[in-house]
């Protein structure tokens, strides 16, 4: 009985692509939306004018993009479990297993965090 | 399997490229062209909402183009963020300018009246999610991932039909995988500890597991 939840919280896992595609949209949204803003601050000699209202800013992030993203991630499945366990669910458990260096991934990013947020600060406290 | 350098930077590429067009295409409609039937050209408020519904829609299609398998609950939730947007911006211009400030009755007045804008939106759009359209109708096409075979055997009933090339499909399936340059290292450096160790009988790689299927 356990087992069998095990497998299918496996291909639930694996069926999911992971958090890859969800990461990558993440960029693709903010990128999309933050280089506009930035193009428009250029374009306006950096006077500081902000193109949009503050609360488009504020509501892209929360309401207005996050939603499709979550139900994609639940969601989502290349093909149906069905056909996953026929095609051999083995696989998917060892990319599971292999993919650990997720939490390298993210001790990477925090301490990257860290340094990002105190170097301004150092910097401009020096300055 | 999915995650490598090329797709991150892929994404981000395109991201690149929507701002790009995004900005560049808006900018270029409304500099100096006649934004109301009466010939007054748009201000930065029509720009900006302009611009944000441009966005809302690109990035919205852009996620519907990328599911593969949909629910009523992601068609709600995608298209529900888009409707969310307009009736976010029809509210929003309802309050009194206090707190609206420029976009009082932005939707209603200014932008709703305007073919001008609704064909930005349209033109804008799908000048976004073509390249990626472009992407991924070439990869189904011309150099197809395990996945795209077996949604297509399914899709045209072949694994009933033609047991010999389901099967071929279902061996495929054992062999090693190949991910992540990182994972390697991690597996080397177990393999190399647990040789140190001399324990190296009991290390067992994943991928090695002798399938059940």
């Amino acid at each position: 009985m356990r087992a069998a939840c095990l497998v299918d919280l496996f291909l639930f896992v694996s069926l999911n692509g992971f958090f890859c595609f969800q990461i990558c949209y993440f960029f693709y949204k903010n990128i999309a939306f933050g280089l506009t803003l930035f193009y428009f601050e250029a374009f306006t000699a950096f006077s500081g004018q902000s193109v949009y209202n503050d609360w488009y800013m504020l509501l892209f992030n929360v309401i207005l993009t996050s939603l499709p993203v979550i139900s994609l991630g639940v969601f989502e499945q290349d093909v149906s479990s069905e056909v996953c366990l026929q095609v051999c669910p083995i696989n998917h458990l060892a990319i599971f297993m292999q993919l650990s260096p997720f939490t390298s991934y993210l001790s990477a990013m925090i301490i990257m965090l860290f340094l990002h947020s105190a170097v301004p600060s150092i910097v401009s406290a020096r300055a | 399997m999915f995650f490598d350098w090329y797709r991150i930077l892929g994404w981000m590429g395109n991201g690149l490229y929507t701002s790009l067009v995004i900005f560049i295409l808006n900018i270029m409609i409304f500099y100096n062209q006649a934004f109301r039937a009466e010939g007054q050209t748009a201000d930065m408020a029509a720009m900006g909402a302009t611009m944000f519904s441009c966005i809302i829609c690109a990035v919205n299609c852009q996620i519907a183009l990328t599911m593969s398998h949909f629910t009523w609950i992601q068609h709600l939730f995608v298209w529900g963020s888009v409707a969310t947007w307009y009736l976010f911006l029809l509210l929003f211009g309802m309050l009194p300018p206090y707190y609206s400030e420029d976009a009082h009755k932005i939707l209603v007045e200014a932008l709703g009246p305007a073919p001008i804008y609704w064909c930005t939106i349209l033109l804008v759009t799908v000048a976004c999610i073509l390249p990626y359209l472009a992407h991924i109708s070439f990869q189904r096409c011309f150099n197809p991932m395990d996945h795209h075979i077996i949604q297509e055997i399914k899709y045209y009933k072949k694994d009933v039909k033609d047991q010999h090339m389901w099967r071929r499909e279902r061996s495929k399936a054992r062999q090693e995988t190949k991910i992540g340059f990182t994972a390697r290292v991690d597996a080397k450096i177990r393999q190399l500890k647990g040789k140190l160790q001399k324990k190296s009988s009991t290390l067992i790689l994943p991928n090695r597991m002798p399938s059940p299927c």
